[in-house]
């Protein structure tokens, strides 16, 4: 078993073949050796670690990635198919799927990574920049003359 | 004069914004012109005497200039400072969290989204990411988001093919209808792409396609080029379309308009240097030379709707035969000359590597010196769909014991249907496993006795499976007009490793006569389990299908079955497992 320890110091007891879905984790597990010592996680709240740990359990007999995969990169990130458990798993709120990519992404979990982008992307799919921006909060920040150099650039897109 | 320029200025601005804020917080409205009446400014000229009024002049004028380049910097000045006020406003919006390696690996999950014909391009990836805000957009100015060209960014390639630098290029030209092969002339034409404004609307007001327009920057960036998908191209573009030599290129996928079918043209060749190394060949209505160093590395070929007036079957073999690292190939209305010679022996073409094989509206004959010639391995997906009648069938069906992947088949489903002109046969290997066999065959509708031919291709079919080891047999709405008992003891008499027999909505009380057995007909030894669903039968025949079986027969499954009541099934359960939904 794997003792991990959160930002708010809360303690998580989880096998290793499920703390090890992080190559984070993984690689500290086999630097240190065997060792009851705890592993912090300085970038990892106990609630975003609870819902990363339920993804790891659920898929913790799959096989990992391998470099092979990682090489096809490019094919991957053609497809945002997401399987029908992650989906599932991946319906919460803005904040906590943000949470959730900068935990993967931190931790190391290229899967669950790519559940998140690709969620993040699909909601992203077929909108507007306008569209985009009421979606995420965020505000148009260019000035007027990057604007009008934008609007030149891209004045065929204008009536399309 | 300079320095009542820089002293005043900044004073007088200090001023008005304090004001401004003044007035905020008290909740009053003031004009700007208002403001200013409380901050008129104080002017100290240190000047001489002499020549005072002189000297004032050129202060004045050099106020003026001051001023003039204020209000402009100030303004600057702002636009600037609202634009960063902003952009920090933006950095306590949730997503603004994500770094940026990860905002672009969301970015390049944009793209993969197939074409929606009514998304316009200011709501296309990463068209629209780049408009968000300052930072997406220097995010979305990544290189490898800018290398696919389609339909809808076509008419601005330039800006794609400048933003996407050195990185290969996926230009896919198609329409994404579904339905492309069946449109008209007139309706090609809108296939017109053209990057220059003036010749598109000038070849759009002419009704005309200008691909050449098009063409030309794409093609000269040609050696980027990694897919290349076409479509829409007419007789002139196919014999004129003399790409380039492409390094990189490993899909080529050329349409050629419906409007112009071009058997009565010689066969050509689109590479006017060296063919490239290619690994996915797809065509339509786009004849190829039979010979060609663009198969030897084809690990998959699509040719579709291509007339090969003057060639005969051992042409295509010869395309096969030079694809030996193919693992997927469809031909789909592929025809030959009609009048064939008598089909020589070929030699046997083995393509190790084949996975999938889909045969689909070609002429019987040709199916056939296919199906005879190709060496593949047991796990090879085979398709074959056909409008034929009976002796065409059977020209087909006496080669299915010669398919390397039959004997990996275990399981076959029979249907008829949806439409009563259909006739279809799938294989697995297993329960949940993928299908190996899917023969579909459509019956022409001035084909008068449908029944007739269905009993021939059951017998034909019968002919050749009946030595399979066969597990698993499924019928699925077969009645007895379209296949009587004697047909289906022909077809599958003598399953011997048979344990499982599914009717599915079958009007087939004969078929359950000829299973019962008798001292000289004793039909499947092996079987453990029968299924019936929504058959229609005569509940002595199943009573006395059951008082006949054989012990290893031990579970009946009866759904929604007519005639079958309490007393029926009571009475099989006391010989046998049953289970029974009313």
């Amino acid at each position: 078993m794997v003792n991990l320890v959160t930002s708010d110091n809360e303690s998580f007891t989880v096998e290793k073949a499920v703390a090890s879905r992080s190559v984070l984790i993984k690689n500290m597990l086999e630097d240190v050796g065997e060792s009851d010592q705890p592993i912090p996680l300085p970038n990892v709240t106990a609630s975003v670690l609870k819902k990363v740990l339920e993804y790891c359990d659920h898929h913790k007999n799959e096989p990992m990635p391998t470099s092979e995969d990682l090489a096809a990169e490019d094919t991957r990130k053609r497809t945002t198919d997401i399987g029908e458990w992650d989906q599932k798993f991946i319906q919460v709120d803005q904040e906590m799927l943000f949470e959730i990519i900068l935990a993967a992404n931190y931790l190391d979990i290229k899967p669950l990574l790519d559940v998140g982008c690709k969620t993040v992307a699909n909601m992203i799919k077929g909108k507007t920049p306008e569209e985009i921006r009421k979606l995420f909060n965020i505000v148009n920040d260019f000035t007027p003359e990057e604007e009008a150099q934008i609007k030149k650039e891209n004045e065929w897109a204008e009536d399309r | 004069m300079q320095d009542v320029a820089l002293d005043t200025l900044p004073r007088f601005i200090t001023s008005l914004c304090e004001r401004a804020y003044y007035n905020q917080a008290e909740g009053r409205a003031e004009s700007v012109a208002e403001l200013c009446l409380h901050l008129s400014p104080t002017i100290q000229f240190n000047t001489p005497d002499a020549n005072a009024a002189e000297h004032a002049d050129g202060a004045l004028d050099a106020l003026a200039l001051a001023c003039t380049y204020a209000v402009s910097a100030i303004t600057s000045y702002t636009r600037i400072l609202l634009s960063t006020a902003r952009t920090h406003r933006n950095s306590r919006s949730l997503i603004y969290r994500l770094p940026d390696e990860v905002l672009s690996i969301i970015f390049e999950f944009t793209q993969s989204s197939a074409i929606n014909p009514a998304c316009g391009l200011k709501a296309k990836a990463p068209f629209n990411l780049s408009l968000v805000s300052r930072r997406w957009r220097g995010v979305a100015l990544n290189p490898a988001l800018w290398t696919v060209i389609d339909r809808k960014n076509a008419r601005i390639a330039n800006l794609y093919l400048q933003r996407s630098g050195s990185r290969l290029l996926d230009i896919d030209l198609l329409s994404y209808n579904q339905s492309y092969y069946w449109f008209s002339g007139s309706d090609i034409r809108s296939f017109a792409f053209d990057i220059r404004p003036n010749a598109a609307l000038t070849a759009r007001n002419a009704g005309r396609v200008d691909h050449g327009s098009l063409l030309t920057p794409l093609f000269s960036h040609i050696e980027r080029c990694r897919t290349l998908a076409l479509e829409g191209l007419r007789h002139y573009d196919v014999v004129h379309l003399g790409l380039p030599h492409a390094p990189n290129l490993k899909s080529l996928r050329l349409f050629n308009s419906a409007d112009s079918f071009v058997h009565w043209k010689p066969l050509h060749e689109p590479f006017l240097q060296r063919p490239p190394n290619l690994s996915i060949l797809e065509l339509y209505n786009f004849p190829l030379p039979f010979t060609s160093s663009m198969f030897v590395g084809l690990k998959e070929m699509y040719i579709r709707t291509v007339a090969y007036s003057r060639r005969t079957a051992q042409g295509l073999i010869g395309i096969l035969a030079a694809c030996p690292l193919l693992e997927k190939v469809e031909l789909d209305s592929v025809c030959l000359a009609s009048s064939l010679a008598p089909t020589p022996e070929f030699e046997p073409i083995l393509l190790p590597h084949l996975e999938k094989m889909a045969l689909l509206w070609m002429d019987s004959s040709v199916v056939r010196v296919i199906l005879s010639s190709v060496i593949a391995p047991p796990t090879l997906r085979l398709e074959i769909r056909t409008t034929d009648n009976a002796s065409g069938l059977g020209m087909v069906s006496p080669q299915v014991t010669a398919l390397p992947n039959i004997h990996a088949v275990k399981m076959l489903f029979f249907r008829i249907g949806p439409g009563t002109e259909q006739f279809g046969l799938t294989g697995r290997a297993s329960e949940d496993g993928v299908d190996l066999l899917k023969f579909d065959f459509h019956f022409p509708p001035e084909l008068a006795a449908f029944s007739k031919a269905r009993k021939d291709v059951m017998f034909y079919l019968g002919q050749d499976l009946l030595n399979l080891p066969l597990h698993r047999l499924s019928f699925l709405q077969i009645y007895d007009d379209q296949m009587n008992g004697l047909a289906y003891v022909q077809t599958i008499g003598d399953a011997s490793a048979l344990t499982v027999l599914s009717l599915d909505e079958c009007d087939a009380p004969e078929f359950l006569e000829v299973f019962i057995a008798t001292p000289t007909i004793h039909l499947y030894p092996s079987l453990q389990a029968l299924h019936l669903r929504q058959p229609h039968v005569r509940k002595d025949t199943l009573i006395r299908l059951v008082d006949s079986r054989q012990p290893q027969l031990s579970y009946i499954k009866i759904v929604q079955c007519e005639g079958v009541d309490e007393d029926v099934v009571s009475e099989l359960r006391n010989v046998i497992e049953v289970s029974w939904e009313k």
